[in-house]
């Protein structure tokens, strides 16, 4: 009979903290770069081909490691209450990145879009985690 | 369910890794012990029980009634047990019986029940390993089984009957 101890072991990587972060670190940077490339390519007039064909790549790059990072954490499970709350800091960092690069781009009034909503997911985190520990 | 046990499912819901590897210390033993009377092989067991422990972690942080952990756990349990048994788990009618489970008839002592086991069939063994081993209520039966309440007393009538079969033969 396989032990309770072996079991544990079994679950190492599914319970790792650090891949999971990972994950979402893969997430929510690509997920900024792919809406930074996004809206400097629609926003932007007479860019030379040669700077689409970048983008297009960039774009395919950022979609292709979003998609395997959405993967990866489908495969562990859904989050923990504590480890939401470090994805929702990680996105506030990533939407705040975002929002300077649209900003020294010209488009800063949409960066702010971004970072209302991490903020919003960050709370809504906190108070989860929060209502789980009061039981 | 033990009200500390809730407490260590709530811990790993908000991400004590610790109060999972609690859970697991605490429960492993029943599930391996469900899973292998029910496949009836100690290697496949070790297989599946460890299947149903990552499902478990997959799963923990959406369970919203921590206190149906054993049932919800049971739960998976079960569809990894139906999975193997797919090819060769066949749905079998049931009687309904509206009688409480008879107090006569569950002095089957563990050993005994354990011993029989074997040659039971698959739908009545798993409610007597629910029921009088892992010390599961009727309800958290029923939940587990996907069946009303009354369909699992029919079951465990008809389990001891097999069972008694058994133990005459």
């Amino acid at each position: 009979m396989i032990s309770a101890e072996e079991t544990i072991a079994g679950l190492h990587d599914s319970l790792s903290l650090r891949r999971r972060v990972r994950s979402v670190v893969q997430l929510c940077g690509a997920g900024a770069v792919v809406a930074l490339v996004g809206v400097l390519w629609l926003t932007e007039d007479r860019l030379p081909a040669r700077a689409q064909v970048g983008f297009a790549a960039l774009l395919l790059v950022g979609l292709g490691v979003m998609a395997r990072a959405v993967y990866v954490l489908r495969q562990h499970g859904h989050l923990f209450a504590r480890d939401r709350v470090i994805a929702g800091w990680i996105a506030s960092g990533f939407a705040v990145l975002l929002a300077i690069g649209l900003a020294l781009a010209g488009h800063g009034r949409l960066g702010l879009l971004f970072v209302p909503a991490a903020l919003a997911y960050l709370l809504f985190t906190h108070l989860a985690k929060r209502r789980l520990e009061r039981r | 369910m033990e009200s500390a046990w809730v407490a260590v499912v709530v811990r790993a819901q908000v991400g004590d890794r610790e109060a999972v590897a609690e859970l697991v210390r605490g429960w492993h033993e029943p599930v391996w012990g469900y899973v292998r009377h029910m496949l009836g092989r100690a290697d496949l067991a070790d297989d599946v029980s460890q299947e149903v422990w990552l499902a478990v972690v997959r799963g923990l942080p959406r369970l919203k009634e921590p206190e149906r952990f054993a049932a919800w756990l049971f739960t998976i349990a079960r569809r990894s047990v139906v999975n193997q048994l797919r090819q060769r788990y066949a749905e079998q009618p049931h009687v309904d019986v509206d009688e409480e489970p008879d107090p006569a008839d569950h002095v089957i002592e563990r050993i005994d029940v354990r011993r029989l086991l074997g040659g039971v069939p698959v739908m009545e063994r798993e409610v007597l390993v629910l029921f009088h081993l892992e010390d599961l209520s009727l309800e958290e039966c029923a939940e587990v089984l996907g069946v009303p309440v009354g369909t699992v007393k029919s079951r465990l009538y008809r389990a001891r009957r097999l069972l008694r079969e058994e133990a005459g033969s």
